[in-house]
């Protein structure tokens, strides 16, 4: 592998790993803005306050579980490609 | 027979579909890829047969066997690389021809599109001041010629080329603007507009749409004002449309119109389909630029046609 091909290997990998990151984050932020809606509007009937609350409170935990564990999967894999790209790297200097 | 793969990875030239990949990602987020110094960011150098040329005695004539006094240099635009100039179906381009009809030395630059004008005028400057320092002739006239924000990054460097006193500017004599949106393009003053306006609504969809059409370069983002270049001893900078001309060149405004018409209405509304003729013929340029439309040709075109080669020949072949 030559080592502009491995720079832009890891270049790319990189700007994946980032572009997820990033995608997820708007994602996230759109996601929770859209949520609101009806839980503000649920909110305003006094009896339903308290679980309504209850309920938004476990399905904001979900998702940012859920967009936690996007974010953490999208290192992994990164780092999992960045191995890769480097053991291959050295396989190749190792031939020649 | 050697397929034209084989041949490119023994000598070490990417696949066409590689470099063009990358050129446009630079285009795209290329701003972003210099600042986190990745591995997929291009610095701006001169290119032959798809690889960096050094910038050496030697190497320039390694390059280039038959040396002339005559330099020409092409600058391509946004999204591009140096393969835009050739001619569909030959590897000549309009530098390489003006090599066989009038003997000039042909050199080619390829840079990240994604970085603000400025910067890369800036580097173009320092490039130039290399070329000049390395080449073992010594150079009576260069000529310039840029395709759409190409044409925005030499007006930059010749800016900071005069600001600086380089020699080089003295020997430039002929710059060309090929579907150059010299003072901004309307397709990147309509994605501006829709990404303010997106980002205003109390909408969070439309938040996120307008983010997403924010995350463009800032060399696109320069594409709607024609680029600024830093003020001498402030921190604000100048617009290059403000700024004056280089007086030592002649400059000449090449521009394109979808149709084979230029006055109908797509013609003067789309232009080349990104740069409109009227604004190329602005007022506010106030150069002594002439300037010619070739009907029928749109952005792309132009950077690789026999109508705009013959225009730019006529003219390098003519004293004055």
């Amino acid at each position: 592998m030559r080592r502009s091909t491995r720079r832009e290997l890891e270049g790319l990998t990189e700007l994946v790993v980032d572009g997820v990151h990033a995608a997820a984050a708007e994602a996230e932020r759109a996601h929770a803005a859209i949520a609101r809606y009806p839980y503000a509007i649920l909110t305003r009937v006094t009896p339903l306050r308290a679980p309504v609350r209850a309920v938004e409170f476990v399905q904001q935990t979900i998702t940012g579980i859920v967009y936690r564990t996007i974010h953490v999967a999208a290192d992994v894999a990164g780092a999992v490609v960045a191995t890769a790209i480097a053991v291959r790297a050295r396989r190749h200097e190792d031939q020649e | 027979m050697t397929h034209a793969s084989d041949y490119a990875r023994r000598v070490g030239v990417k696949p066409r579909w590689r470099g063009r990949g990358i050129s446009i990602l630079n285009g795209v987020v290329g701003d972003y890829l210099d600042r986190r110094v990745n591995g997929l960011a291009i610095a701006m150098a001169f290119v032959q047969d798809g690889r960096p040329l050094a910038v050496t005695a030697q190497g320039l004539r390694a390059a280039q066997p038959a040396l002339s006094r005559k330099l020409v240099i092409l600058v391509h635009g946004w999204c591009c690389d140096e393969t835009v100039w050739r001619f569909p179906h030959e590897a000549a381009t309009y530098a390489t021809k003006l090599q066989v009809d009038a003997g000039y030395t042909p050199f080619s630059v390829r840079y990240n599109t994604g970085l603000p004008v400025g910067q890369s005028g800036q580097d173009l400057a320092r490039l130039l001041r290399a070329l000049i320092a390395a080449y073992p002739l010594p150079i009576d006239e260069i000529v310039l010629i840029g395709h759409s924000m190409g044409g925005l990054v030499i007006r930059a460097a010749c800016h900071v080329g005069s600001e600086t006193g380089d020699r080089w500017v003295d020997a430039v004599n002929r710059i060309f603007y090929i579907a150059t949106p010299l003072d901004g393009a309307d397709l990147a003053r309509f994605a501006h507009g829709a990404t303010l306006a997106l980002s205003v609504l109390p909408n969070p969809i439309a938040r996120l749409v307008g983010n997403v059409l924010d995350v463009r370069s800032r060399g696109v983002k320069d594409l709607r004002t024609g680029g600024s270049v830093a003020s001498d001893g402030e921190s604000g900078s100048t617009a290059l449309a403000g700024l004056p001309w280089l007086a030592s060149a002649t400059h000449t405004l090449l521009v394109g119109t979808l149709t084979g018409n230029p006055h109908n209405l797509v013609s003067k509304t789309l232009g080349d389909g990104l740069v409109r003729v009227p604004a190329a013929r602005d007022g506010r340029l106030k150069a002594p630029a002439d300037v010619t439309v070739f009907p029928g040709l749109h952005h792309l075109q132009l950077a690789h046609d026999a109508a705009v080669y013959a225009a730019i020949r006529r003219r390098c072949t003519t004293k004055g």
